[in-house]
């Protein structure tokens, strides 16, 4: 009744919030770092711990952990990076963890070590929009934030400094954050792209290049001919008379390829 | 005197000879110093063979690599449930761990 379609339409006007339940964003990878107070000794470090790599000459130790899944770059300093992760919470887990392996390796187990200084320094996160975006309006309308360069990069890249990231839009409607510093900021991100983006929808079918009509080919008559010129060609160059010339001349479409290639 | 790798003295072969080298050590027939000129006569030996004369290649498949290691150019990995397979014997081996203990290779082969 009255109240019940007026309800609705409140609600309707009232969200302007993005349908989280539809789309979902993907955070892809979290790149931290943070140093340890203390000297490591990456010798003994890769010589006591399985998954490393430890090249002599460089004063890298890598490694690799399984859970959460990442690798892990650790420097004599004490400078630790650790990439790959899925979220910032097992990001942090595993800065901890390898924090921990440290400490035990280094003996350092009666004193108190901390992560100094820890910070998320890119997170990297796609999201998908259920509708196609044109991407050159978009950079007409904002030629100052937009970046498109169609023969460069497929997407638009738009940099933003409320919440600092740099994103790449696409014409699928496939949205990519990079450069956040926390899954706080990437939804911030895609919640404004949305805004500035929803007035510029369109059919992503229209976009989709399945539906592009296959090129067609050359008429097949055209090819024949082709083939049957370059097989003539071939015996011309075999057979050594002089009469030969004379023998293609009436072969008025052999002549016509022949001037193409010349051309 | 160049040196060699000694990690073929850990081969059932090397163990064999250690241990008989041991064994005359305590009954006194060679001195110490002999026995060490004899493990290194073996690691010279072993290498050169193993270098140039022997051709067999084994082809190797696991289930899982478990874990690997790379420190002073040795490579250490840690296999579960591997196929061993000789190509020419047609001869198939399972096993289910392997370590398998990499040094680089010389030049000088």
């Amino acid at each position: 009744m009255a109240p019940d379609s007026s309800d609705e339409n409140n609600t309707f006007s009232a969200s302007s919030a993005v349908p989280q339940d539809v789309m979902t964003i993907s955070i892809n990878n979290v790149v931290c770092n943070y140093s340890l107070p203390m000297h490591i000794d990456l010798r003994k470090l890769a010589l006591n711990t399985w998954n490393v790599s430890y090249d002599r000459s460089g004063s890298l130790l890598t490694k690799q952990k399984r859970h959460p899944g990442c690798h892990v770059k650790i420097y004599n300093s004490g400078k630790v990076y650790i990439v790959g992760c899925k979220s910032e919470a097992a990001s942090r887990q595993a800065a901890r963890a390898v924090g921990r392996e440290i400490q035990k390796i280094m003996g350092k187990t009666d004193q108190r070590i901390c992560l100094r200084k820890f910070r998320i320094n890119n997170i990297l996160a796609t999201c998908k929009f259920p509708f196609g975006i044109l991407i050159d309006q978009v950079n007409r309308k904002y030629p100052k934030e937009t970046y498109y360069e169609p023969e460069l990069t497929v997407g638009l890249i738009w940099r933003m400094t409320e919440p600092k990231a740099s994103i790449r839009i696409h014409t699928t409607g496939t949205i990519v954050v990079t450069g956040a510093t926390s899954e706080a900021d990437v939804s911030i991100a895609v919640e404004k792209i949305y805004d500035y983006v929803k007035d510029f929808q369109c059919d992503s079918s229209k976009t989709a290049r399945n539906t592009r009509e296959p090129r067609k080919r050359k008429s097949a008559s055209n090819e024949a001919e082709i083939k049957r010129s370059k097989q003539k060609m071939d015996n011309v160059f075999v057979d050594d008379e002089t009469s030969v010339n004379w023998f293609y001349f009436p072969y008025f479409p052999f002549l016509f390829i022949c001037m193409h290639l010349v051309f | 005197m160049t040196l060699n790798y000694t990690m073929y003295r850990s081969t059932t072969l090397g163990d064999a000879l250690e241990r008989t080298l041991e064994d005359f050590i305590n009954d006194g027939s060679i001195t110490p110093h002999l026995a060490k000129r004899m493990l290194l006569n073996f690691d010279k030996a072993i290498n050169q063979k193993l270098n140039t004369q022997i051709n067999n290649k084994m082809q190797f498949k696991a289930e899982k690599l478990q874990a690997y290691r790379f420190c002073d150019n040795v490579w250490t990995f840690l296999m579960k449930d591997v196929d061993i397979r000789d190509p020419t014997a047609h001869y198939t081996v399972t096993v289910q761990r392997l370590k398998v203990v990499a040094c680089g290779a010389t030049s000088r082969g």
